[in-house]
């Protein structure tokens, strides 16, 4: 699937009082990264209601921290799944045990046209996906539901590229192991 | 099974659209939060600005030199209120200025005993002023308390200036009519720095009453004797008499200085003035009202000297304690962050 498809869609908010500045434009930031936000928030923390919250909390946070976003020190998007990897991290610490062990669903079948056989098969990986530790499952919502560049999750994990490709790559071979057990 | 990154971005969640277009309007709102400073609402700015600049005003007039920062003011026994000093200018000038001590005015002369307003109260008023100057400057401020005096019909009961070396000294009694008490420290406040300032009042009204009493008493022994001595038959009764009145005579007379005293103390106040020399030039417009560059230059210099001990004083208190605060929220970034990842590995 195209990264370009899988940006946020039906953002219709456009900030009215807040100025773009040169060097990010929060307004477009959160137009392009809301539902990535929030499917990697939901893929960690497996819980809806949190996942709303934290998305929240981390577009609170990046309004708020805007001016002393950095160019030099990685792209909009890295900066601000740093920044939503904390607030998440920060409701993990909260959370005395998780809510749910499910993964909230994608949306509903798109069609009649669907094969029933590709249903099972993403439920099946949706269920193998919640079994994986956090760590993996964080990697893998951050690579495959935000969308996010090698170099993006690098900077996010605050790893090198190359650990940053190892861990992906680790996280994927133990989600192919669960699928195959 | 196909391409599994394609499967695993197939489950990704999607967000409920409800909450979306919440949020949507939360960002169009710029998540706005008013900051704690909001409070301070536009309407009031300038009022708060005037006030500040009132303030620092008012704390510049008490601070500065002269302006009676330490001025003591201490009830007397009479546990009456004393006011504080009028306004006048000090352009009054005596051409018996030069004298260092007076004699005080005639009894006609004097002004009448002093008596509380709406009450017949007898209050003696006594103050002691110290005055700081530089040493080169004592002379012309003795000279000026002393032209005050004179402008207030007042005298100078004593008057000693000392000089020796870089050091200066001068004590000075000066006596003023009690009404003008209150003038007259104005005045004085105003020649120099004033280092302390006290003022006593004692009521002597019921002593005043008893002497009064006393000499009509006199009088009318002196009265009833004259007239037994004009009844007097004989002469050895006669010489008897005169020796009476003679003492009686003597008596009132005695009794009415006393009485006359006490008017005096009462209509006069005595006002103890010290002047201090100093080595360092308190004020550019200190010592008689006198104002010069280079007395300008150096409260120029002090005024930067003071500064710049503040500020040195300030960093040493701010440096270690922003150091202290630096590896503080260092150290809780550091805790933080360990807690966040120990809490993704226990999830």
């Amino acid at each position: 699937m195209d990264r370009g498809d899988r940006r946020s869609t039906g953002v219709t908010a456009t900030t009215l009082d807040v100025p773009a500045t040169a060097a990010l434009d929060i307004d477009a930031l959160y137009r392009d990264a809301r539902d990535d936000v929030y499917a990697y928030a939901a893929t960690l923390l497996r819980d809806a209601g949190a996942a709303e919250d934290v998305t929240a909390q981390a577009f609170e946070r990046a309004y708020r921290k805007r001016r002393r976003y950095d160019a030099r020190r990685g792209s909009p998007r890295a900066w601000l799944f740093g920044i939503a990897r904390n607030a998440a991290l920060d409701e993990l610490r909260r959370r005395k045990r998780a809510a749910t062990t499910e993964i909230p669903a994608p949306p509903p079948a798109p069609g009649p046209d669907e094969l029933a056989e590709q249903a099972a098969q993403r439920e099946t990986v949706r269920q193998a996906l919640a079994r994986l530790g956090a760590r993996d499952r964080e990697v893998i919502a951050l690579r495959y539901h935000a969308e996010l560049s090698t170099a993006e999750l690098a900077a996010v994990l605050g790893v090198s590229q190359t650990n940053a490709g190892t861990l992906v790559h680790r996280a994927m071979t133990k989600l192919r192991e669960s699928l195959d057990a | 099974m196909p391409d599994l990154e394609a499967l695993v971005r197939a489950t990704r969640p999607a967000p409920d659209p409800a909450w979306a277009a919440r949020l949507d309007s939360r960002a169009a709102a710029g998540f706005h939060k008013d900051p704690w400073w909001s409070v301070l609402r536009v309407d009031y700015l300038p009022a708060l600005a005037v006030a500040s600049v009132l303030t620092v005003l008012v704390v510049i007039a008490v601070a500065w030199p002269g302006g009676g920062t330490s001025n003591n003011s201490n009830a007397g026994s009479s546990g009456m209120t004393l006011g504080g000093g009028g306004s006048s200018s000090d352009s009054a000038s005596s051409g018996s200025a030069a004298s260092r001590a007076a004699a005080p005015k005639t009894a006609a002369g004097a002004p009448a005993p002093l008596e509380s307003a709406g009450t017949d109260r007898s209050v003696q008023r006594d103050a002691q002023l110290t005055l700081t100057t530089p040493a080169d400057n004592v002379g012309p401020v003795s000279d000026s308390a002393l032209r005050v005096a004179d402008s207030l019909d007042g005298y100078v009961q004593s008057s000693n200036v000392s000089t020796s070396g870089g050091s200066a000294y001068a004590s000075i009694q000066l006596n003023v009519p009690s009404a003008q008490l209150d003038q007259a420290l104005a005045r004085l406040s105003r020649l120099a720095h004033v280092q302390a300032r006290a003022q006593t009042a004692q009521d002597l009204t019921d002593q005043r009453s008893v002497l009064r009493a006393s000499v009509a008493d006199a009088r009318a022994e002196r009265d009833g004797l004259r007239r037994r001595l004009a009844r007097a038959e004989t002469e050895k009764e006669r010489a008897v008499l005169r020796a009476k009145l003679q003492r009686a005579e003597q008596l009132i007379v005695t009794r009415q200085r006393r009485v006359a005293s006490l008017d005096h103390e009462v209509a006069y106040a005595t006002i103890d003035v010290t002047v201090k020399g100093t080595h360092r030039h308190p004020a550019a417009t200190g010592g008689g009202g006198g104002w010069s560059p280079g007395g300008g230059l150096h409260t120029a210099l002090r005024v930067l000297e003071i500064s710049f001990g503040v500020l040195l004083v300030a960093l040493a208190v701010c440096v270690p304690l922003g150091l202290l605060a630096g590896a503080a929220a260092l150290s809780a970034r550091l805790v933080v962050r360990r807690r966040r990842e120990r809490a993704l590995n226990m999830a």
